[in-house]
């Protein structure tokens, strides 16, 4: 059809020597086979290239171009694209035509979806109680079709008499029966438009708008997904709560053995009391993650589709590791000691330490037998140093002067700010590195003020000096 | 100071280690607790010690058998406006010295509070030590010895009455808290430091004993 000198673009069974389009590949391959045969020597310079996709094409094929590809075999030219990478020629945007087709299957939704529920916007604007002003109002947003012009249910095609009466849909004016219509509530399509429920006052039945099936279910559809783009599964609720009441088990078990051993040596920091709340507390605490975690392994079992392989091992998976928790960390909290035992490793400890002061009053007079210390005068019980020990030369920074504020944390800042300079001017490295760590820290406390203080607001006032400092600490931030 | 590690080099048979503490200093207003740190660092005192602002930074290293320690002391101020800053100081400490006035009946009072407040809030492996300061005013005391050891043995604080004024105790109850101070491989022997010595006067006393006989 096409000339070798004609439009660089060739499309089909076109023959690779004279470029003619022969139509289909069985007549190409006849062509190239009686025209081009003394051409060949040249073409199986090809043929390797062409090799792997023969063998792959071969095992593909339908039956029926089996004998194509033995032709091709013996003939050693094919023109099927090869699975070797390729350079890119000519290209062309899609987009337009996915664009189009897309669009056009997305209006077929969220065209009318979107009228409807402008529409119910619109009625639910200053609706009038009175039926009658209430018909008008509703007309006025939307047509209502003329009732003569329909004998039959448009739905269910059953037609209009005195028992199956015509009724409109108030978002699209159409007429259909009272089966194939529905109501929905006015909260209902509140919910719909975002606005806030009101409450129905007693006594009153809540007021409804008659929809036809169509209009129901395009928007039932949209409340779903708009639902489900929020929600999240059931398991994955319940996993959320299953471990915040670990984490607060966890905290608490530490605090517990914290009480608990300071409790069974006798010391007073904590009550027998508190520690039995704390014990109860976490009990409690291991009661529901157990309840959680079996009603986790139980999800959806008993239903139309129970759950299966990864979600089912999930489940499981949950519920064994929350046992090994409750049995390893729960279960096994160390009993708190009675009253009786308690007293008794109170007692205990005050011997021990009545001991143990008694032994330093005989040390201690015993060395001042020994020794004979004039210098330090006084009884005072001074201890020993050891000969291994020495003291290194300290660092002080000198007494710089800080500007007061009201604020001792901004004090505090500029004070660090100062040290720092001064560290970095006697090369004291780990002095520095800790001191703005600690200045990190307090500009860290700073900022947490400042927006605990803003959400407060407490007056214009408070807010002018907040912004006052601030303006300070960006200033010496700067000057540093 | 400059041959400090000299003699650490040679006799230690491991290398030299060094380890380094946040201390905290916390306690009521005027008690004492910069005079204390400076008597330690720099060995000075001064007579009208100004009322420290915020918290103030010191360092000072120890040399301890064959380990350096390093204490990096944070001096909080006392005065009741600067409470808010204390907990930033304690939070990541690894010792605290709460220090008293044994002149004054309150500051202890004071202490024993600070020290419930560690015990609650601080990190739980903190060592805390107790000092009441002013020990050379002996004529004015109001805090008997024996009632603040009591306190601190009931509640695990290492115990020292001190005077930074004449230097009583300054070093050594630094000291005590480098020993009890965990050092990564020493740790069963470094929480004895007191326990070392009262198994020393045991013996001594036993040793005593037998000598009668």
């Amino acid at each position: 059809m096409a000339d070798a000198d004609d439009p660089p673009v060739l499309e089909g069974f076109i023959c690779p020597i004279c470029k003619s389009d022969l139509g289909d590949a069985t007549k190409l391959l006849s062509h190239f086979e009686d025209v081009h045969s003394e051409e060949q020597d040249f073409i199986k310079s090809f043929k390797d290239l062409y090799d792997k996709a023969k063998k792959k094409i071969l095992k593909q094929d339908t039956p029926s171009s089996t004998g194509i590809n033995n032709v091709r075999q013996t003939s050693a030219a094919s023109f099927d694209y090869s699975h070797e990478p390729q350079e890119i020629g000519t290209t062309r945007s899609r987009k337009k035509k996915f664009d189009a087709i897309r669009d056009e299957r997305m209006q077929r939704l969220a065209v009318p979806t979107n009228q409807l529920i402008i529409r119910l916007g619109k009625l639910l604007e200053n609706m009038p109680t009175d039926p009658l002003k209430r018909k008008v109002h509703e007309q006025n947003i939307v047509a209502w079709l003329d009732g003569e012009t329909v004998d039959r249910c448009p739905n269910c095609a059953g037609s209009f008499y005195l028992a199956r009466r015509k009724h409109h849909c108030r978002t699209c004016g159409s007429i259909m029966c009272n089966d194939c219509s529905h109501f929905m509530s006015l909260n209902t399509a509140r919910k719909i438009l975002d606005r806030p429920v009101e409450e129905i006052p007693q006594g009153n039945t809540e007021k409804n708008l008659r929809l036809c099936v169509h209009c129901i279910s395009l928007l039932e559809v949209r409340e779903e997904k708009r639902e489900s783009r929020s929600a999240k599964p059931i398991l994955s609720q319940f996993y959320q709560r299953l471990s915040e009441h670990k984490q607060q088990a966890h905290d608490l078990r530490l605090q517990y053995l914290k009480m608990y051993n300071s409790l069974t040596n006798g010391e007073s920091i904590y009550s027998l009391d508190e520690a039995q709340v704390v014990k109860l507390k976490l009990l409690k605490l291991a009661e529901n993650i157990d309840a959680l975690s079996s009603k986790i392994a139980v999800l959806g079992k008993g239903t139309e589709n129970p759950p299966q392989g990864q979600a089912l091992r999930l489940q499981n998976m949950v519920r064994a590791a929350s046992a090994v928790y409750l049995k390893t960390h729960l279960l096994n909290l160390p009993g708190l000691p009675t009253e009786e035992q308690f007293a008794e490793a109170q007692n205990k400890r005050r011997e021990a330490i009545n001991a143990r002061i008694h032994e330093e009053k005989k040390r201690k007079s015993r060395l001042s037998n020994q020794i004979n210390n004039v210098k330090s005068g006084p009884s005072l019980p001074k201890q020993s140093s050891d000969p291994t020990v020495s003291l290194g030369q300290g660092w002080v920074p000198e007494k710089t002067k800080v500007n007061e504020y009201d604020d001792p944390l901004i004090e505090q800042i500029n004070i660090i700010r100062s040290y720092i300079k001064e560290a970095k001017a006697a090369h004291k490295y780990d002095e520095v590195a800790s001191l703005e760590e600690n200045l990190q820290e307090l500009k860290k406390e700073f900022w947490k003020k400042q927006t605990e203080q803003e959400l407060a607001k407490s007056g214009e006032s408070s807010e002018a000096a907040s912004l006052s400092s601030y303006d300070e600490v960006r200033q010496s931030d700067s000057s540093h | 100071m400059a041959n400090k590690a000299g003699p650490q080099r040679p006799n230690g048979t491991a290398q030299a280690k060094i380890c380094q503490f946040k201390l905290v200093l916390l306690g009521e207003s005027a008690v004492g607790k910069s005079s204390l740190v400076l008597r330690f660092v720099k060995g000075q005192f001064h007579e009208y010690q100004e009322s420290t602002i915020g918290a103030a930074f010191l360092t000072q290293t120890v040399c301890l058998d064959d380990t350096t320690v390093k204490f990096e002391i944070w001096d909080t101020a006392g005065q009741e406006r600067y409470h808010s800053l204390a907990p930033m100081y304690y939070r990541g400490a690894q010792a605290a010295i709460v220090v008293y006035d044994v002149t004054n009946q309150d500051t202890f009072g004071r202490a024993k509070t600070w020290v419930k407040e560690l015990q609650r809030q601080a990190s739980p492996n903190i060592v805390i030590a107790l000092a009441g300061n002013k020990a050379d005013l002996a004529n004015k005391r109001c805090v008997e010895y024996e009632e603040a050891q009591a306190y601190a043995e009931e509640n695990g604080l290492l115990f020292m009455e001190t005077s930074a004024k004449t230097g009583t105790n300054v070093n050594e109850i630094f000291l005590a808290i480098a020993k009890k101070l965990p050092k990564s491989e020493t740790i069963g022997g470094s929480g004895s430091g007191q326990g070392r010595r009262l198994v020393e006067s045991d013996t001594t006393a036993k040793t005593s004993t037998s000598c009668c006989k």
